[in-house]
């Protein structure tokens, strides 16, 4: 691992206000002014923002936030229309997305995009940083880059053991559940060993059983020292795992703060949680759900047996 | 994999004794087969029509409860063993006394000739090209005859209008398709891959048009092309001079003949270059894909996206390998423009591009050895059908019905065999001769 990634206690966040665009102690992106129009929508409006390193940041938001067009627009695969933003100090404005991976910022994709045709231990030397073996000129000649490929697979295999995929490593990545694919990407961008790894709806998808060791997985990113910025819908992820929030609405940031401090706002609460925020939605969904299909099922019962006499 | 996958399938009927009984497809594709061996397709089909009758035998005995259709299957296997009978006999005669006045073993040299001979290493060699671009990194190039022509042209033009050494003209003929690429390469490789695809195709066009213009015909010598450029490489000839037999003297024959081929002298040199040529790229290819680099160029066909954001300089990535695979189409085109000793712009149209993709496709993309067999399977084929077509169509009373053909269709009808043949392959062997199938098969995201 990166050697000035320092195990630092993790940074005192209570002294920060929570106010949208708040100052931290120690960001490490800051932007201002960033603005996106698809045509007459303004998908992203946003006036400062700073991330706090060493760190897990949560982006929350309903649907058309504008939570993944930010994240398109800070890795560079998107364009904005105004505004400048920094990573680590480093101007970002109008970089390519391969450049703002290769100085430490590395992102995932809502749609999971594993390399569903190569094996997934392939997938994972791909992000091995710097190969001289990727030189057009060197790939001929084996000898130039095979112990840099031997250490780059060690490297694979300890990080697939981590994220327990080490069973699947000939396997197609084509060839893996949706969940697998997560870690697998996840696993793939630390390849690139990124300072700060943003995860796009890391949960979506996920089964139930897989979900909990990929939480692990999220802290564990920040426990090696990395800082973490995600987007997520599940809110019981971002109440477990987050250290900081961030509430987009119609392309805005309009809250921040703490999980708690930020699900006990009024205004966040309208916005997005709505009234039901407390009770587990998907509890109530269930019960309901059964009821409805046996009245159904009795109902078609009911069907046959007139048809049939 | 068996055991669990039979399971289900024994209980299944149990379960719903009432579902209806049908027919396995490979009863219809059995029946298919059979009529059209002893029809239409003259016995070549009626092999499989007994295979796939056979399996779906197989496939009623082991469940009767689901699958109905036995009589059937049984006739398509009947039909199949009547049209193999009918073949085998067929082809007997033809090659022993020869059969209703069609040669068979001349069918069949003329074919093996074209397969093996400088035909075949043309079509290979701009194969080769285009599996590095479709096949490894998924860049959609219609228009490597552009590049071939380049390449022609680049030789014949240094040597027969600028008058400048053999050499230098190879040098020049090498370096006009790596320029090609480039200036294809930097406004569309940015772009969706259908940008690529219209802009090689709508260039590749130009280019023959300009090359055969009245207005540049001092030049590139308008339709005639140019011509006298390849003595050096006629001269170069090992086979005018030397004998394998009988060192220092000259070879003692015209034709080399071996039975079953046959070259003249000048194809045999041809052939020597041109296969060395062949072993060369592949050797590159093959190099170049099993390293880091080749696992780049496949991530990018896959998702250029997830290759970005892992830091990779993709728009560069696809540049070298648009620069490399035009590299082969150039050294293709040289090696026409040097077997036949001219160059002509009616030889660079958008058809030998299209050819050039079907040898890649029945070879297998994505393999070092597809597009090499490919070209020699699509030889053969083409060549053999109009040998077999023409005689079939030749002399006052031919074989085959006027009504059905007649001698003008006959060069003709083959490419309607191979368009036909093209689509029963993408149906059922889509990943070619040598393709994987569980590459094809993984198509989630």
């Amino acid at each position: 691992m990166a050697a000035d990634l320092g195990k630092t206690a993790r940074p005192d966040l209570t002294g920060i206000e929570h106010v949208p665009g708040s100052k931290k102690p120690d960001a490490i992106v800051v932007g201002d002014h960033i603005t996106r129009q698809f045509g007459g929508l303004k998908a992203v409006d946003v006036g400062h923002i700073e991330i706090q390193r060493g760190v897990i940041t949560a982006l929350i938001g309903p649907n058309g936030a504008g939570k993944t067009t930010l994240f398109n627009l800070l890795t560079g695969f998107d364009t904005p229309d105004t505004g400048e933003w920094s990573f680590n100090g480093h101007p970002l404005a109008r970089v390519v997305p391969h450049k703002v991976a290769r100085l430490g910022m590395v992102r995932t994709f809502q749609l999971t995009k594993v390399l569903a045709k190569l094996s997934v231990i392939e997938n994972m030397r791909l992000g091995a940083k710097g190969q001289s073996g990727e030189s057009f000129l060197k790939a001929a000649l084996p000898f130039l880059w095979r112990s840099e490929e031997a250490r780059n697979t060690e490297r694979a295999d300890e990080l697939l053991a981590r994220f327990k995929l080490d069973a699947k490593r000939e396997d197609f990545a084509g060839s893996l559940s949706g969940g697998q694919r997560k870690l697998l990407e996840m696993a793939r961008a630390l390849m690139v060993d990124p300072e700060l790894i943003m995860l796009d709806e890391p949960m979506a998808g996920v089964n139930p059983a897989l979900k909990q060791s990929l939480l692990g997985h999220v802290k564990s990113l920040r426990d090696e020292g990395r800082t973490v910025l995600f987007v997520e819908h599940d809110m019981d992820m971002v109440r477990d795992i987050s250290d900081w929030v961030i509430v987009m609405a119609q392309g805005q940031i309009v809250a921040e703060g703490t999980p708690d401090a930020v699900m006990a706002d009024p205004a966040v609460i309208d916005a997005y949680l709505g009234a039901h925020h407390d009770t587990d939605l998907s509890e109530m969904d269930e019960k309901a759900l059964e009821a409805e299909a046996e009245a159904e099922l009795e109902a078609e019962l009911h069907d046959t047996e007139t048809k049939g006499s | 994999m068996n055991t669990t996958e039979k399971s289900p399938a024994t209980e299944e009927p149990k379960a719903a004794p009432t579902q209806a009984r049908r027919t396995p497809p490979e009863v219809v594709t059995s029946i298919v087969l059979g009529i059209l061996g002893i029809t239409l397709a003259l016995g070549f089909t009626s092999p499989f029509a007994i295979i796939k009758g056979r399996q779906a035998v197989a496939k009623i005995d082991e469940d009767p409860a689901r699958y109905d259709g036995r009589p059937l299957a049984m006739v398509g296997q009947v039909l199949g063993i009547v049209g193999t009978v009918w073949l085998v006999a067929w082809l007997v005669l033809s090659f022993t006394v020869g059969f209703a006045g069609i040669d068979m073993f001349d069918v069949l040299r003329t074919a093996l000739n074209q397969a093996l001979g400088p035909n075949a290493i043309v079509y290979a060699l701009a194969a080769i090209g285009l599996n590095v671009h479709f096949g490894y990194t998924g860049l959609l190039n219609f228009g490597q005859a552009g590049f071939m022509a380049v390449g022609a042209y680049g030789l014949a033009v240094t040597v027969v209008t600028w008058d400048q050494p053999f050499v230098l003209g190879i040098l020049v003929a090498l370096l006009a398709p790596v320029l090609l690429a480039l200036v294809l390469g930097v406004p569309t490789l940015r772009l969706r891959a259908d940008y690529l695809a219209i802009a090689t195709i709508a260039t590749a066009e130009i280019l023959r048009l300009v090359f055969g213009a009245v207005e540049t015909k001092s030049v590139f010598g308008g339709s005639n092309g140019l011509n006298n450029y390849a003595g050096t490489y006629q001269d170069a000839n090992i086979f005018r001079t030397w004998d394998v037999f009988n060192p220092g003297g000259a070879l003692g024959f015209d034709r080399l003949d071996l039975w079953i081929m046959s070259f003249s002298k000048r194809d045999l040199w041809s052939m020597v270059i041109g296969w060395l040529l062949v072993a060369l790229c592949c050797l590159v290819v093959w190099a170049l894909m099993r390293s880091p680099w080749g696992r780049l160029l496949r991530a990018i066909r896959e998702d250029e996206d997830a290759v970005r954001s892992l830091g990779k300089n993709v728009f560069a990535y696809k540049m070298q390998a648009l620069v490399l695979g035009g590299l082969f189409g150039g050294l293709a085109g040289l090696y026409l423009a040097l077997k036949q000793a001219s160059v002509v712009p009616s030889d660079y149209s958008t058809n030998m591009t299209f050819l050039a993709f079907v040898a890649l496709l029945i070879g297998g993309a994505a393999r070092v050895a597809g597009p090499v067999i490919g070209a020699m399977i699509l030889w053969f084929l083409i060549s053999g059908m109009r040998e077999f077509f023409e005689q079939a169509t030749a002399g006052a009373d031919p074989v085959m019905p006027t009504w059905l053909m007649d001698n003008t269709q006959a060069s003709l009808i083959r490419f309607v065999a191979v368009g036909l043949g093209l689509m029963l392959l993408m149906i059922f062997r889509p990943q070619g001769i040598f393709g994987d199938r569980r590459e094809i098969a993984i198509d989630g995201r």
